[in-house]
C-alpha cells in the first residue's frame, strides 16, 4: 500500500495543495474519521464507568 | 537598498523564529523538574529538582564543547562518507560532502560563527535550538532514576545521553545529508526516535543496572511508592506540553531565501498543521491514557506526551484523523507497557520507558506504513517499514539500550551510580542539599511555647535555625 500521493520527489517537492498521507484515497481519511469518532465515544461512556 | 532591507527582513524573522521557539522550549525544563519534583517522596524533593537542573549545566556546556560538531561531523559516517573534521581536506571529498563540510567546522567551540558574527545570523541560534532538544533528552533520563543515584552518576549519563548517544542518531536520521535518510529513506520529522527512542532506551539501560528504590519490591511484588504531590506533576506536564509545541515548530527549517518552510529533509511542510497535529494528538493520547488506565491521573496526564511521541516522526505527513487515531492507540498501550516493565523488576518512576522509549518506537515505525512511498529527495529509496524499522532500532538499540547499560555499568563497578542505603533511607535532601523542601512541616509539629524553646528538628535550613533564635 503506498501512503503517498506523489509518484516522484519532484512532484511531492513542488506540490500544489494537499500533501498528507492517503490524500489520493479519500475513503481512508473517511474510515480514519468514524474509527476517531468511535474512540471518542468510547472516551464519554467510560467516563461515566470509571469508578474507583 | 530596499532589497538589502527584505533580504535582511528574511534573515530576522527566521534568526527570531528559532530564537522564541527556543525560548519557549526552556519550558520543558521547568515542567521536567515540576513533574520530577511532584513524583518524589518529599524526602527527596530538592535534590531531585536540583539534579535536573544541573541538566541545564551538564548538556549545555559539553553540548557546546563536542555536541553540535557531532551533529554536524557525523551525517555521512561510515556509510557514505567520511567524519568530518578540523583535518579533513576539502579536496579529497565529493561536491554533497564538501557542501556540509563548512558545517562541521563551524560549530567548533573555537569558529568565528560561534559567537556574535554579522555574516552569520543562524549558526548560534540553530546551537541555541539543538542545546535545548540536547538537555531534553537528558533530562528523559533524569525523571527515571530519581531517589537513588548519585548527581555525579547522573551527570556523566546525561553527557553520554545529551551530547553524544542521541547527537549520533539525529545526524544519522534527524539531518539533510543523514545516511538514514539517503541510504533507508528512514523520516522522523519530530525526533520520535532520534530523541525519545534513544532516551527511553538509554533509561532502561541505566534503571537495568541501578535496581529499584529500597521497598519498591517486597518478595518480587511491585509496591505503590505515590507521588508526594500529583498537582505539581501534573502542572508540569502541561508546561512540559506547551515547550512540545515549540519544539515540534523548531523542528521546521524555514531560513533567509525560502521560498517556503520545509522538513530537516528538504520536504515541503506547514506550521500551522504542526499546530493543529500537535493539539489533536495532545487531547486523543489524554482520551487513550485516560481509558487505558482507568482514570488514574498520572498515566492519564502523560497520555498527552505519549500521543504526541507516537506520531512525532510523521506528523508532518499524516492526516488530522489519522493523527486523532494513532496518538489514541499509542497512549491506550504506554500504561500497559508501564506495568509489565515494573513486573520484571524495573523501577521505572516516571515512566520514561514506556512513554518515551516504546512510544518513540513505535513513532518511528509508523511512517513507514501510513507515511509509506513519500520521497525525500532524487534518488533515495520512498519511506518504507524496512527502513522505518532499521532505523528506529538502531537508534533505540544501539545508541540507546546498549550505551545507557554500559556506561551505567562502568559506574556502577567504581561505585559511582548509587547513593548509599543511609543516604537512600534517610533522603537525598539531606545528604545532597543539607536541608529538606519542607521545613515548616517540620517546625509545626513542635509545640510553641513561650519557655525552653524545643531544639530545631533535623532538616530545618541553617538560615531558619537562626533566624528561629533571634526571634
Amino acid at each position: 500500500m503506498n501512503a503517498s500521493p506523489f509518484a516522484s520527489y519532484e512532484e511531492f517537492a513542488n506540490a500544489t495543495g494537499a500533501i498528507y498521507s492517503f490524500a489520493h484515497m479519500p475513503a481512508v481519511n473517511g474510515v480514519l474519521v468514524a474509527i476517531g469518532a468511535a474512540f471518542f465515544v468510547f472516551f464519554i461512556v467510560k467516563s461515566f464507568l470509571i469508578k474507583h | 537598498m530596499e532589497d538589502k532591507a527584505v533580504e535582511f527582513l528574511g534573515t530576522f524573522v527566521s534568526e527570531s523564529f528559532y530564537y522564541w521557539a527556543s525560548v519557549l522550549m526552556l519550558l520543558i525544563h521547568v515542567g521536567f523538574i515540576a513533574y520530577e519534583g511532584g513524583v518524589s517522596r518529599t524526602k527527596n524533593v530538592l535534590a531531585t529538582m536540583t539534579k535536573n537542573l544541573l541538566t541545564l549545566s551538564s548538556v549545555g556546556i559539553s553540548f557546546f564543547l563536542f555536541g553540535f560538531w557531532i551533529y554536524n561531523a557525523f551525517p555521512f559516517w561510515p556509510f557514505t562518507g567520511p567524519l568530518l573534521t578540523p583535518f579533513t581536506n576539502a579536496d579529497s571529498l565529493s561536491e554533497t560532502v564538501a557542501a556540509a563540510l563548512p558545517y562541521a567546522n563551524g560549530a567548533l567551540p573555537w569558529a568565528e560563527a560561534m559567537g556574535p558574527n554579522v555574516s552569520d545570523h543562524m549558526t548560534t541560534v540553530f546551537w541555541f535550538a539543538f542545546a535545548l532538544f540536547a538537555m531534553t533528552t537528558a533530562s528523559i533520563l533524569s525523571g527515571a532514576v530519581i531517589e537513588r543515584i548519585k548527581v555525579g552518576g547522573y551527570l556523566i549519563l546525561s553527557v553520554i545521553l545529551g551530547s553524544v548517544a542521541w547527537v549520533i542518531a539525529a545526524a544519522w536520521g534527524w539531518n539533510y545529508w543523514g545516511w538514514f535518510t539517503t541510504k533507508l529513506g528512514y523520516h522522523d520529522f519530530g525526533c520520535s526516535a532520534v530523541v525519545h527512542g534513544v532516551s527511553g532506551f538509554f533509561a532502561l539501560g541505566v534503571l537495568i543496572v541501578l535496581g529499584p528504590r529500597i521497598g519498591k519490591f517486597v518478595n518480587g511484588k511491585a509496591m505503590p511508592i505515590l507521588p508526594h504531590n500529583l498537582p505539581l506533576t501534573m502542572v508540569g506536564l502541561m508546561l512540559i506540553f506547551v515547550g512540545f509545541y515549540a519544539f515540534l515548530a523548531a523542528c521546521a527549517i524555514m531560513l533567509p531565501g525560502y521560498e517556503g518552510i520545509t522538513t530537516i529533509y528538504g520536504t515541503p511542510m506547514t506550521l500551522s498543521a504542526i499546530g493543529s497535529s500537535t493539539t489533536l494528538a495532545l487531547a486523543a493520547g489524554i482520551m487513550g491514557a485516560y481509558v487505558s488506565s482507568k482514570g488514574d491521573p498520572f498515566f492519564t496526564i502523560s497520555g498527552g506526551l505519549a500521543g504526541i511521541i507516537t506520531i512525532g516522526a510523521g506528523i508532518d505527513l499524516y492526516s488530522s484523523p489519522l493523527i486523532l487515531v494513532l496518538a489514541f492507540c499509542g497512549a491506550y498501550v504506554m500504561p500497559k507497557i508501564a506495568v509489565l516493565i515494573e513486573k520484571f523488576g524495573i523501577d521505572d518512576v516516571v515512566g520514561a520507558f514506556a512513554v518515551h522509549g516504546f512510544c518513540g518506537l513505535i513513532g518511528a515505525i509508523l511512517p513507514g506504513i501510513f507515511a509509506a512511498g513519500y520521497i525525500q529527495g532524487e534518488g533515495y529509496p520512498p519511506i518504507n517499514l524496512g527502513g522505518q524499522v532499521l532505523g528506529a532500532v538502531i537508534c533505540c538499540v544501539l545508541l540507546g539500550f546498549i550505551p545507557g547499560y554500559v556506561s551505567a555499568l562502568i559506574l556502577s563497578k567504581f561505585g559511582l551510580l548509587r547513593v548509599s542505603r543511609e543516604e537512600e533511607l534517610e533522603g537525598l535532601d539531606i545528604a545532597e542539599c543539607g536541608y529538606n523542601a519542607y521545613p515548616e512541616g517540620g517546625i509545626s509539629a513542635v509545640s510553641v511555647k513561650d519557655t525552653d524553646p524545643a531544639p530545631a528538628p533535623a532538616g530545618i535550613p541553617a538560615t531558619a535555625k537562626l533566624a528561629g533564635e533571634g526571634a
